[in-house]
């Protein structure tokens, strides 16, 4: 029988101190803020930075909290900071395949087509070519218009089948200014993903970009039932509900690419 | 110690990673894991810039692919700048490399052109209201006034010839056969010097026209 079986110990007051023991092993484990990180990019990319920054301030050498950092910045549309910081991630992690390729995204970006495809090109000499180096490389061929794009796309989602590259590679066609093949990427994510909320969001985006208003408010009426409180989804379905008729809207269609 | 960037197994003891460079004692490193951010008014400012961008990184790329690679190609040609900038004046070149006598063969004739054709200009230029009362020196000397200029211009033209054959007999010194030159810089240069001698005849009619 062991020693402290009958002693009388209120077990409530136990529990606290075990959730607390277990909520601060957590707090210092990097790993679980790189887990929820990668929840947490699915569309709300501030708190996916905030998490990142987190695992790094536990581990520095992890590349993976770095690169997240980097996409994030990108995501956020902040792309001068994402280029500094891929280069200091550079200076600590020598010839990174995954991290050239963040830095290439963030020049492409840029507009800094050049540099970018140096970089990409850099990044893909490096072993262990990953999804995100090929979607990388689509984007920098979408903006020095090369045909092979789509070739790389393919190539990124055979390597990862998450829903997550299809809506990232629609996110560059979409950055480019390439609605209608964004659209086409989005309903690849849609139909990997139709629980998740962001897939059907950015699907009406595209869509609303596309001035396809009626299925615009369907994808955003889908959002509002996976997550009943969506605020952006709200927000767009409000400003669908109140839009008239615009010339400017009807000319910019005819120019559509 | 295993490398975080390409996870090689290293000795014991070692800083930096032996096979990708990295450094190793990443934990004890103090570094900023925060990065810096962009606020809404500076990514609403770059938003509005960013066509403006494209266009300088456009111009950039064309500068660079057409004007950059040529003069380039030229200097791996075998031509060095000092050579390409000395070619400006003719024989100074070839002087400079030795070749003394034929730099004064193209040097001495082409100073004299110059000078002749100042001298028709200014002559015709200076003469030319005694010419419009049936007499003076145009008149008397080389039949009329046009005549008189287009003299000037005769032999503007034959300085312009003694320089192209200076840049030629140097590429040629140089190694570079005829053909070569032409596709090479010689559209280039032909360019180049008609511009020169155009801003050449203008300081000619400025130098000559009466005050």
């Amino acid at each position: 029988m062991p020693r402290f079986d009958r002693l009388e110990l209120d077990p409530s007051r136990d529990m606290p101190d075990d959730r607390g023991d277990e909520r601060a092993e957590l707090d210092r484990d990097e790993h679980y803020w790189l887990r929820l990180a990668d929840s947490e990019r699915r569309g709300l990319y501030e708190n996916a930075l905030r998490y990142y920054s987190r695992s790094l301030e536990l581990d520095k050498s992890q590349v993976k909290g770095w690169l997240g950092q980097v996409q994030m910045l990108i995501a956020l549309d902040e792309i001068v900071e994402a280029e500094l910081w891929a280069r200091k991630a550079l200076d600590l992690f020598k010839n990174n395949g995954d991290l050239l390729a963040g830095r290439a995204q963030a020049l492409c970006r840029g507009k800094d087509s050049s540099q970018a495809s140096a970089a990409c090109d850099a990044a893909m000499s490096q072993p262990n070519a990953a999804a995100y180096r090929w979607q990388v490389r689509g984007e920098v061929m979408i903006v020095t218009r090369s045909s092979v794009d789509r070739y790389c796309f393919d190539k990124a989602m055979q390597l990862d089948p998450d829903w997550l590259v299809p809506l990232e590679i629609a996110q560059a066609y979409l950055y480019h200014g390439y609605p209608s093949k964004a659209l086409a990427y989005a309903r690849q994510a849609v139909s990997k993903g139709a629980d998740e909320a962001f897939p059907w969001y950015f699907r009406g985006v595209c869509e609303r970009e596309l001035d396809l208003s009626d299925a615009a408010v369907r994808s955003f009426r889908r959002v509002v039932e996976i997550v009943p409180n969506h605020t952006d989804a709200d927000r767009q379905l409000a400003e669908l509900n109140h839009q008239g008729w615009s010339l400017l809207r009807t000319v910019r269609r005819l120019f559509r690419r | 110690m295993q490398c975080a960037s390409c996870q090689f197994e290293n000795m014991p003891g070692i800083e930096v990673c032996g096979c990708c460079g990295s450094p190793l004692g990443l934990q004890t490193l103090a570094i900023d894991v925060h990065p810096p951010r962009a606020g809404a008014r500076t990514k609403q400012w770059r938003r509005r810039w960013s066509p403006f961008r494209s266009l300088y990184y456009k111009a950039r790329e064309a500068g660079r692919k057409r004007w950059l690679e040529n003069v380039e190609a030229a200097v791996l040609h075998g031509i060095p700048l000092g050579i390409l900038i000395r070619m400006v004046i003719p024989g100074w070149a070839h002087i400079h490399l030795g070749r003394r006598r034929r730099g004064l063969l193209f040097l001495l004739p082409w100073l004299g052109l110059l000078a002749l054709s100042l001298f028709f200009i200014y002559v015709t230029l200076n003469t030319a209201p005694i010419s419009r009362y049936g007499g003076g020196v145009t008149l008397r000397t080389f039949g009329n006034m046009r005549e008189g200029l287009s003299l000037g211009g005769l032999f503007l033209g034959l300085a312009f010839s003694v320089h192209f054959a200076s840049c030629l007999s140097l590429a040629r010194l140089q190694g570079i056969q005829t053909g070569e030159f032409f596709r090479t810089i010689g559209i280039w240069l032909i360019a180049i010097l008609a511009v020169l001698y155009s801003l050449f005849s203008m300081f000619f009619h400025y130098v000559a026209s009466p005050i």
